[in-house]
């Protein structure tokens, strides 16, 4: 079956894109270093579209990706060389919203934020935040299983997803979960997040909706080493306070946030740590006094108390900025998302530098310390003969540690292309052998996301001329 | 039909029977006897050979235990350090094991606070069905490479891999609760409550069927007199404080589901609060016993009148609601009600069984394979 | 981003062409904030999917004709360098791009009428009177004339307001605390001249002396942003001739003159008199943040208390950055409530031309902006935009009672003569 013809006869001109012009853009996503041209992008508007064009691919046997805002850090929106990308941004309307039970039904293409926007006047709001929040959607952080600085206390996407409906990789649709969000059988909608696309499209999602706490308080400490800052974060842990976000960013992190949205960050800082505690007025308000008198003997030389919700949103624009702004340091960079236990944190702190010496690579250091999530980025110029691969050396170095350290390649960003060669650090054969047969019960023909999460398979198209440094290293290949 | 029981001692054990049974139905304390009944020839496992912690450090909020611990073990083990396990599962007091509450799916009143169970499982080791053992998830407390088989096998009811090893992440209790009460006229107005009560941190708020409404804090001492005027505004009349061992005592009575009456056959229906509304005025009309948990979350259905109880499937799917059978004699399998879902799962349960040694996701038993 | 473009082939504009490519990370933080991305949905049509089109029509991968479409999409509201972490200049590049572009394009004759017409008669004050006259007159035979003329017509006022004389010299009351020029824009001269009434009166309550040069002329703005560069060349440079060296400021209240001048830097790159231009540039303040900057006197209350939703103007919030001056004067306005609407930076759909020649975006722009200002229930709505204004106002016709639009110093003037 050809399917071009087929797509034509389903979507109109203006919503079936062919030429190189427009499939271009849609060549990567938030990892740039990865790129390959799709067959075709597709713009569905109605779920029928979608089911149609998932079934006309597995008829056909080409690969699909879905796309929301293609924000993706491991390159988990990136398409198949070949294979048709189906775009979800006009499927985002929020369906439902049940304040009294306190859920939502949107759309996939339903932008995250705008989730907690539209049910803000009920005092409610959609509890996950990924630094990209204001863009990324509801199916990319369903499909990669999202975190955020709030994952400690809250929970990834999983955790907020009650129900799915889906339309599987050879075309069936499916219905799981349930709104009460109590599970009766095996968690299937839990299960189908972080999915990375490899089960097919999401197309409806209920959300668990959270109540808005009555209170925040929010603190910025600043040390002169990152250790001390390392050090805080033991103490909170240890006293039974439980944050809703821990924070640590390192001096080149400052800087970057600081060009970029000015919030007033200590610039002489060597960490910067921000403690979150939310809940009941009165409860938090008390909770935050042992907070400060903690902080206080933790050797910060600056502590600054966020005196409003505008100073509030201020501390939190530049954390949320970092790896963007990063952008104005360096002219490339990888970001990764490796997670160590929380009491190696300053060990692995201690290691990245001693790498990143040994190398003579800068690194930026922003992580959620609550839950061990690192983000080292990685600073390298991609015109320079074989920067891009030793940043990625460095980075695989990075990664090894988190997993030998008792931790995970990838806290909140996902295996993607990425990381799909450290898979095998984390888990045996055996482990991913059962994951492929999981795989193949859904899609046989390995059509949805092909070439994501799994090692090995077909490589991605890369930007770089000549083999890729992960293939020089007989990592990947191409087949 | 007669079972056999084996008690194995270790991993290997349970791949060899992986590969010389036939069919196969893990099982802990037995305190949830409804999940694991079956018609079908087939050899009970029991866990419990398989038990004691692995990895606990409480700096962490992480521990990692064998499938066969008993969760009143667990639950001693966090208390030493002043944490516990969020989800508060049932029967803890009764024998019941980790793996057990994991393979139920059970959450008890703390989910209110902060989530059931199925948001606490970070890790979990498998035997599938071919005797591979099989890692899923991890031991930190955020971590996204792999399939969630972790979240899985929550609800599994032993069908679609035996559970061996679990990671968990923890919290720090409260170390003090207190329990403010209120009696209403109807659980009508009982329940209209339950939507207003956002933004207060509870530990956990249960509905009785004498249409007593329990509200469980953590005690705060400077705070504890704003906090419950708050709370009364909210509800509409003074409350109650019980604090100590009565405290307690109340609380773990609703997790052991005393109210129940021996003999009575119990089920357990996902809901919210509306629907919950809906459901509690079918079954009003007749005989049944409930109690409300999880802030309308988890309405739990009791009765020994054996046909009233068959009729609780129909309202349910007229409802689209789905309800799990905990005690009393089950259909082919304990789900029940609008299991939709099921299918998906099928799938998967074929990809990890496919010679289908576990019990199979059909509300009509087998042919065995 | 990586690029191969051939940076020695680019010329003085190489490093406009190539600053935002290289800083662009591609994480999509600019999607949200872009209005046609907002209402297409598509990549292409995102200030990222542009940059990265650029990027390949530079590298020679793919042809300019096949990148036009979606560049002429882009309204120029720069909010996308508002939301950039990274520090792109995308306002230096759509820019520097749209002025290779229109070099390189062949058009159609209807589009070339069109823009020819526009950049023929609205930077020029009595031009532009004549054409809005006549184009009057022809509105009601408007479905006779060519598709592509129609929606200017729409925007047409039925009748225009009566000239404003302005003095050379505007003296400044009390003790002098200032000496600036004014420049007085093209449009607004002849769409709302009370505009620059207005602001001669609150510089002069502020003590600032004003100088209105008669030989001034367009400051390319219109010209620069729609790729014409060699006519905005031309007018910049009798702009900058005109201006006397012994201003302490270039005061422009309107904010697409201002952003026009900021980028002098690029337009005049490789020109010889290109330190001149930057000179001015660097001199050229929106009369808000002068105001600001200076440090206004104290305002009386307004006789009757006042609601006023604030609309950011794109070339001033996103182009100028400037976002605080403005509701500093408003809320140092005693009896005077500053509301701010949702989704503030999204642009109304004016954007230059942009309404002229893409009606329907422009369109659903300006009655998604006009619904979120009034959700605020204001009793006026203030801007800083001759552009904005018209838009806003048109757009508020159906509705009943349709607050005054006004500038922020039309409100100051007020108070200060309540």
């Amino acid at each position: 079956m050809e399917l071009l013809p087929e797509l034509a006869k389903l979507y109109p001109s203006d919503r079936l894109f062919t030429k190189k012009s427009q499939l271009i853009t849609y060549e990567t996503d938030g990892l740039t270093s990865f790129r390959s041209e799709p067959l075709a992008v597709v713009v569905p508007e109605s779920n029928e579209e979608v089911i149609a064009t998932v079934r006309l691919c597995h008829k056909a046997g080409i690969p699909f990706v879905a796309r929301g805002s293609g924000t993706s850090l491991s390159g988990g929106s990136m398409p198949v060389e070949g294979g048709i990308v189906i775009t979800l941004n006009r499927l985002n309307k929020i369906l439902k919203i049940d304040p009294e039970n306190r859920f939502t039904v949107v759309q996939a293409g339903t932008v995250n934020l705008k989730v907690s926007q539209a049910v803000a006047a009920h005092g409610l709001y959609y509890a996950p935040d990924p630094s990209s929040q204001q863009i990324c959607t509801i199916g990319g952080n369903l499909a990669f299983n999202s975190g955020g600085a709030h994952c400690l206390k809250y929970g990834m996407t999983a955790n907020h997803v009650l129900a799915i409906k889906a339309v599987l990789a050879d075309g069936e649709v499916i219905e799981i979960g349930s709104e009460s969000g109590d599970t009766l059988g095996p968690d299937a909608s839990g299960f189908f997040c972080g999915n990375e696309g490899l089960f097919g499209v999401a197309l409806e999602v209920t959300l668990r909706l959270t109540p808005k706490p009555q209170r925040y308080c929010t603190l910025l400490a600043a040390y002169n080493s990152l250790k001390k800052a390392g050090d805080a974060v033991s103490s909170v842990v240890d006293s039974g306070l439980l944050p809703g976000a821990m924070e640590i960013m390192d001096r080149l992190a400052i800087k970057a946030a600081e060009m970029a949205v000015k919030a007033g960050y200590p610039q002489d800082a060597e960490a910067l740590l921000i403690v979150e505690l939310e809940g009941e007025t009165d409860a938090v308000e008390e909770d935050f006094k042992h907070l400060l008198a903690l902080i206080e003997n933790t050797g910060a030389y600056e502590t600054r108390v966020a005196a409003n919700e505008a100073e509030r949103l201020t501390i939190w624009k530049g954390r949320k900025s970092a790896f963007s702004a990063v952008g104005r340091l360096s002219p490339d960079y990888l970001v990764q998302d490796g997670v160590v236990p929380r009491s190696r944190l300053g060990e692995a702190l201690v290691k990245i530098e001693t790498y990143s010496k040994e190398y003579g690579i800068d690194v930026a250091n922003v992580f959620h310390a609550g839950d061990g999530n690192l983000h080292p980025l990685i600073m390298f110029n991609g015109k320079e003969e074989g920067a891009l691969h030793r940043a990625e050396e460095l980075a695989g170095k990075i990664l090894k540690m988190c997993v030998e350290m008792g931790g995970s390649i990838t806290g909140e960003h996902g295996v993607g292309v990425e990381k799909k060669a450290y898979m095998p650090e984390m888990f045996s054969e055996i482990d991913l052998e059962c994951m492929k047969r999981v795989r193949a019960a859904i899609d046989p023909k390995e059509i949805a996301n092909r070439g994501k999460m799994f090692p090995g398979g077909e490589a991605p198209a890369l930007s770089t001329v000549g083999s890729h440094p992960l293939e020089k290293a007989g990592i990947i290949s191409r087949e | 039909m007669d079972k056999n029981i084996t008690r194995p001692g270790s991993i290997a054990e349970i791949i060899d029977l992986v590969h010389s049974e036939s069919s196969l139905l893990p099982i802990g304390g037995g305190t949830k006897p409804s999940l694991t009944q079956t018609d079908q020839e087939t050899t009970l496992v029991d866990m419990r050979g398989i038990s004691g912690i692995i990895e606990y450090q409480a700096s962490e909020y992480t521990i990692t235990v064998n499938a066969g611990t008993t969760l009143s073990d667990v639950v001693a083990a966090l208390g030493e350090n002043g944490q516990y396990l969020p989800f508060t599962p049932p029967f803890a007091n009764k024998g019941a094991t980790i793996g057990g509450a994991v393979a139920a799916g059970l959450s008890g009143p703390g989910a209110y606070r902060y989530g059931p169970l199925k948001d606490f499982i970070i890790g979990v080791r498998f035997i599938d069905g071919l005797g591979n053992y099989v890692k899923g998830g991890g031991k930190v407390v955020k971590n996204a490479a792999g399939f969630d088989f972790p979240k899985l096998f929550n609800g599994s009811i032993g069908r679609l891999g035996i559970m061996a090893e679990l990671s968990f992440k923890v919290f720090p209790e409260p170390k003090t609760y207190v329990t403010l009460s209120a009696s209403f006229d109807s659980s009508n107005d009982a329940i209209k409550i339950l939507p207003k009560l956002l933004g207060f941190d509870l530990e956990g708020v249960e509905l009785s069927s004498s249409n007593e409404l329990h509200l469980r804090l953590g005690y705060q001492e400077p705070t504890m007199a704003a906090r419950k005027a708050g709370l009364e505004a909210i509800v509409g009349q003074p409350l109650e404080i019980t604090l100590g061992v009565h405290e307690s005592k109340r609380w773990s009575s609703i997790n052991d589901f005393s109210w129940k009456g021996e003999g009575a056959q119990l089920f357990k229906v996902a809901t919210n609060p509306s629907s919950a509304n809906q459901l509690l005025e079918i079954v009003r009309q007749s005989d049944w016993n409930w109690h409300l948990s999880n802030g309308g979350k988890s309405l739990y259905l009791a009765s020994s009148d054996a046909p009233l109880c068959k009729t609780l499937d129909t309202q349910l799917k007229k409802l689209h609601l789905s309800g799990l059978q905990l005690f009393g004699q089950t259909e082919a399998l304990p789900i029940f009600g609008q299991t939709t879902g099921l299918s998906f799962v099928n799938r998967i349960q074929k990809a990890l069984d496919p010679k289908g040694l576990f019990l199979p996701f059909t509300a009509t038993a087998a042919e065995p394979a | 981003m990586q690029h191969a473009i051939d940076k020695a082939s680019l010329g003085p504009k190489s490093k406009a062409l190539t600053q935002g490519v290289e800083a662009c990370v591609h994480c999509g933080f600019c999607l949200p904030t872009c209005p046609t991305y907002d209402e297409m949905g598509e990549e292409i049509n995102s200030p990222r999917g542009r940059i990265f089109l650029i990027k390949e029509v530079l590298e020679g991968s793919v042809p300019m004709e096949d990148a036009l479409g979606p560049i002429d999409n882009c309204l120029g509201c720069d909010a996308c360098i508002t939301a950039c972490p990274s520090g792109v200049e995308y306002d230096h590049l759509i820019t520097a791009f749209r002025a290779k572009a229109e070099s390189e394009r062949s058009q159609p004759l209807g589009r070339k009428l069109m823009r020819s017409m526009i950049l023929n008669t609205l930077p020029y004050p009595n031009r532009a009177k004549w054409a809005f006259r006549a184009g009057g007159l022809v509105r009601p035979f408007k479905g006779l004339m060519p598709k592509s003329i129609q929606p200017a017509l729409d925007l047409l006022p039925p009748t225009l307001p009566k000239a404003e004389y302005l003095p050379e010299i505007y003296p400044a009351k009390g003790p002098r605390r200032g000496r600036v020029a004014l420049l007085t824009g093209c449009v607004q001269q002849v769409l709302a001249p009370e505009i620059n009434r207005a602001t001669l009166e609150v510089l002069s309550a502020n003590g600032v002396e004003t100088v209105i040069p008669k030989d001034q002329a367009c400051c390319g703005a219109l010209a620069l942003h729609t790729g014409a560069e060699k006519r905005a060349l031309k007018t910049a440079r009798q702009l900058i001739r005109s201006i006397p060296d012994d201003v302490d400021a270039l005061i422009t209240n309107a904010a697409g003159c201002g952003s026009g001048i900021n980028e002098y830097s690029i337009l005049f790159a490789g020109e010889p008199d290109e330190a001149e231009a930057i000179a001015l540039a660097d001199k050229t303040k929106d009369i808000s943040s002068y105001l600001d900057e200076i440090g206004l006197i104290q305002p009386p209350p307004l006789a009757e208390s006042m609601n006023v939703v604030y609309h950011d103007a794109c070339h001033l919030a996103h182009a100028q950055g400037e976002r605080s001056a403005p509701r500093n004067i408003l809320t140092a306005i005693p009896n005077l409530t500053l509301l701010e609407p949702p989704d503030w930076e999204i642009c109304c759909g004016s954007a230059g031309i942009y309404n002229i020649e893409k009606p329907d975006v422009a369109r659903a722009l300006g009655e998604k902006k006009v619904t979120n200002l009034m959700s605020t229930e204001p009793d006026a709505v203030a801007l800083g935009n001759i552009g904005c204004m018209t838009q806003i106002q048109k757009h508020l016709e159906s509705y009943e009672k349709a607050p005054p639009v006004l500038h922020t110093v039309q409100i100051l003037a007020k108070a200060y003569s309540d």
